[in-house]
């Protein structure tokens, strides 16, 4: 008997926590999981990828390949099937019948890439400079040299997942318009696992010191702000603070999401808080990267800090 | 004293540990197998990539290793260095203190990493010279001499520049100076 839960209409990285709520709570925790995505009308790469850590969580928490009903909406099938999401859901859930390949170009950053080796960080920063070249220089507007930058960001936040996570992973990168929010275009990378997260990554190393502090929060605020890893070695830890400290340069936003807890760096056109507690519990770490396009007054800003 | 010299030139992506790790190796194998003080050249002019993980396993870990005073076997000049290298670079040496010669991929000095500004220009100075004293030094720099030997020392300690009894060499001139004791090989998976 498998147990269905709904997947919200709109799928992005704020409606995913009310798919995590679904999936965690209620129903019997052993049953098979069935998403319903029938009726998704949207989802974003936090929203596509999300899918498949809450279906890698469930598979691995019931043993049973959980099961998926793929949205109606013909152009969001039309949207996941060139972002090539199937062939990576094919190793989460267990398919009837598995969706044929698209033959259509994906416009994306970059499609739905499951992260399980070191080869595959290869694979996907050595394949990305093209694409960024075309939408983070000619349509975004930022220099030629955020090329590499991106790549090395995406290099770094890659290889989180292999090497703090204990896990596979996934990683999407998308642009679009945020009309809505801020009238910009944005590149929108999210990032997931569902691996041992940032409390079971840092808690061997860090727990012991901060006592009965010790939680999801500050584990992210150990990594994120100050740079600790799991790691005694003292060059460890440099890839996320880079990470931020990259992003604040382009007055992009990012957020972490670790257990009970995220993190983030709100710019002044962002939403939400900088640190968030209780929310529902989900193993592993969720990212979310948003480069919004270049406009003037920000390339000041940059200017004056380099 | 007059190292031997071992060439490494690296042409991919230089990202994730495991790829740093293995060029590490490579290097170090170089090092060891050459059974004399080494010289050990990285060109990474034709690198479109290093991240922070990679330039910490590679440059960071290869410059603590020349820079253990007590198993100085090596001396690392870095070559090729473009601007889209140094961020990463730069970034894991400060964190470690440490500091790295290099030069530019328009052959201009660099000095990557943490070191205060009396060494700096010291060793800009002997970079110029290739090979000169600590009197000369302290006249060009209008410094006093205990003050330059101290900065020397440094130097000397950070492996940063070679001493030949009473003078002080440049890596770049030590390179021009020596004849490679192999032919120019590859080094790693990153060759």
């Amino acid at each position: 008997m498998s147990r269905v839960v709904r997947v919200p209409e709109r799928l992005d990285e704020s409606s995913f926590e009310t798919l995590v709520r679904r999936v965690r709570w209620g129903g019997n925790p052993k049953a098979r999981l069935l998403l319903d995505a029938r009726s998704v009308g949207w989802v974003s790469p936090y929203g596509l990828i999300g899918l498949l850590a809450v279906g890698q969580e469930a598979r691995v928490r019931t043993g049973l390949p959980p099961l998926i009903e793929p949205p109606r909406d013909s152009e969001v099938r039309s949207y996941i099937n060139r972002m090539r999401f199937w062939p990576a859901a094919a190793r989460v859930f267990d398919f009837r019948r598995l969706p044929k390949p698209s033959l259509e170009v994906s416009d994306a950053l970059i499609e739905v890439t499951t992260i399980r080796s070191h080869e595959d960080v290869h694979s996907v920063v050595e394949g990305v400079r093209d694409r960024a070249q075309r939408i983070l220089h000619d349509r975004l507007g930022y220099p030629r040299p955020a090329v590499i930058h991106f790549s090395v960001m995406l290099s770094e936040v890659c290889q989180n997942i292999l090497e703090h996570a204990d896990s596979i992973g996934w990683v999407c990168a998308q642009r679009y318009r945020w009309q809505r929010r801020l009238g910009r275009d944005v590149v929108v990378l999210a990032v997931m696992d569902v691996g041992v997260g940032f409390d079971g990554s840092l808690g061997a190393e860090h727990a012991r010191r901060y006592g009965e502090r010790w939680s999801a929060a500050a584990a992210l605020e150990a990594a994120f702000l100050h740079g600790e890893s799991r790691f005694p070695d003292p060059g460890r830890g440099q890839g996320l603070k880079a990470i931020r400290s990259q992003i604040i340069k382009w007055n992009g936003a990012i957020r972490i999401r670790s257990g009970d807890a995220s993190i983030a760096r709100v710019p002044d056109w962002g939403e939400g808080e900088p640190l968030s507690t209780g929310l529902p519990r989900f193993p592993g770490a969720q990212v979310l990267i948003v480069l919004p396009e270049r406009v003037e007054r920000e390339e000041r800003v940059e200017r004056g800090r380099t | 004293m007059r190292p031997a010299v071992a060439h490494t030139t690296l042409f991919s992506y230089l990202v994730t540990r495991p790829t740093g790790r293995t060029v590490r190796a490579t290097v170090e194998r170089q090092i060891a197998d050459a059974g004399r003080t080494v010289l050990a050249v990285l060109d990474l002019r034709h690198v479109p990539v290093i991240d922070f993980s990679c330039a910490d396993e590679i440059v960071a870990k290869l410059v603590l290793l020349a820079s253990d005073a007590s198993t100085r076997r090596s001396f690392i000049l870095f070559r090729g260095i473009a601007e889209h290298h140094l961020g990463p670079i730069d970034s894991v040496l400060r964190h470690r203190g440490l500091a790295a010669a290099a030069e530019s991929a328009d052959g201009e000095p660099l000095l990557m990493g943490a070191l205060d500004s009396g060494a700096t220009a010291v060793w800009r100075e002997i970079w110029i010279l290739g090979r000169t004293g600590a009197s000369p030094l302290a006249d060009r720099l209008e410094l006093p001499l205990d003050r330059v030997c101290g900065l020397l020392d440094d130097l000397v300690s950070r492996a940063l520049v070679i001493r030949d009894g009473e003078r002080y060499v440049s890596l770049r001139h030590a390179l021009l100076d020596a004849r490679p004791s192999s032919p120019a090989r590859p080094g790693g998976p990153g060759s």
